[in-house]
């Protein structure tokens, strides 16, 4: 069976991004994947709206910072993931790669742990191998603790987007997964991400 | 002796400003050399065997040994001449006819094409207006969200690149025809 392809988290020109909507979602098309996810002020029906035009699936992202339900997909980074992912509040988390606790209670929520190789094209020279050094870090305990992993572009820009199998070579050469392992980062795990998320929506409803 | 087994790797360059073959072949042999270090580019070798500088597409020749590396390090290009860009691997292949025959020759239709089918059916009018924003010289200036930006560049794939005083931003034809969103997205 064809695998559904979905990058979960990219960032609009309304929310600190440079390149709109439609740009994101024009260029994800053109790259294959089935859906992205945005962080974007646009209105739900205006993002459905424009994924049927695009015949791409264009799903609301937030980050989590306060208590309360919200009809997005949920995120945590940094100091906030530890808290987020022991309340298993949030649908995936962007934990720092000296907190393997927070890890520990991902996997015990099932959230996902995201990967944004945004970092990885951005940085050079010793920067990128402290980048791919976190990565391996994080993959430890994630392979630790049995935590659900994916990768993200966090991209801003539609010029730091790249397609899935391009992502499963770049996350093949740095943490040394085999190419279906490192594919499934970008197929079968976010779908579960989705999959939860609307769980959890269900159950805040 | 035996043989060695090559493998073709198919690519397009999306950036701001179209680049050339010298340009290319530079970019992806320094990115290769950053990402895997001297002793693993060896095994790689690349060699661009074609590079169509009107459709920005290329061929890439790798060894069979080295090329996850070579294709890692495509993907971690992000400017060719100072310029942003994004390489796209659109697949590979055993043989450079076959390379030519899958990826080079049968490209996939862009999103944005079937967008102009659906609008060729459903409503011409649109169709219309779409042609006149891919027209649009640089410089020209357009609203969107009731704000003026100047036209940098419109790209045939619906791409457009536009410009203010507060930087360089990335829209598509759709939201200079306001179809799509007609807001701040």
């Amino acid at each position: 069976m064809a695998r559904r392809f979905l990058d979960l988290l990219t960032v609009d020109r309304g929310s600190g991004g440079v390149d709109s909507v439609s740009r994101l979602a024009l260029v994800s098309k053109d790259l294959g994947y089935h859906c992205i996810g945005v962080v974007s002020k646009a209105r739900r029906r205006a993002l459905e709206r424009l994924g049927a035009l695009l015949e791409i699936e264009i799903l609301p992202v937030r980050e989590r910072r306060r208590r309360g339900s919200d009809s997005a997909i949920l995120y945590a980074s940094g100091g906030n993931a530890r808290r987020a992912a022991s309340s298993g509040l949030v649908d995936f988390i962007i934990p720092d790669h000296r907190d393997s606790v927070s890890i520990r209670y991902a996997a015990e929520n099932q959230v996902a742990v995201a990967y944004p190789y945004t970092d990885l094209l951005v940085e050079r020279s010793v920067r990128r191998a402290n980048v791919i050094s976190r990565w391996s870090s994080i993959h430890l305990s994630c392979r630790k603790y049995g935590a659900t992993e994916i990768a993200v572009s966090f991209a801003t820009d539609s010029y730091l987007m790249r397609g899935p199998r391009d992502v499963s070579w770049i996350i093949s050469a740095c943490l040394g997964l085999g190419e279906e392992e490192a594919l499934d980062w970008t197929s079968t795990n976010p779908i579960h991400v989705v999959e939860r998320a609307s769980e959890r929506r269900r159950a805040d409803a | 002796m035996p043989r060695v087994r090559r493998r073709y790797i198919a690519f397009e360059v999306l950036g701001e400003e179209p680049v050339s073959e010298e340009q290319v072949a530079r970019a992806i042999t320094e990115a290769h050399l950053k990402f895997s270090g001297e002793q693993r580019f060896s095994r790689s070798s690349p060699r661009i065997i074609s590079f169509d500088e009107q459709r920005q597409i290329g061929i890439v020749r790798s060894y069979l040994e080295g090329v996850a590396e070579l294709r890692a390090s495509l993907s971690l290009i992000t400017r060719i001449a100072g310029r942003r860009v994004a390489v796209n691997a659109l697949g590979m292949s055993g043989t450079l006819r076959a390379c030519k025959d899958k990826f080079i020759r049968k490209t996939r239709p862009k999103a944005l094409e079937r967008v102009e089918k659906r609008y060729e059916e459903e409503d011409p009018g649109k169709l219309g207006e779409l042609a006149g924003i891919k027209a649009l010289p640089p410089g020209s200036v357009v609203r969107v969200s009731r704000k003026e930006f100047l036209v940098k560049r419109v790209f045939n794939d619906g791409r457009v690149d536009l410009e203010s005083d507060e930087g360089s931003f990335g829209f598509t034809v759709l939201d200079l025809l306001g179809s799509s969103l007609g807001n701040e997205g």
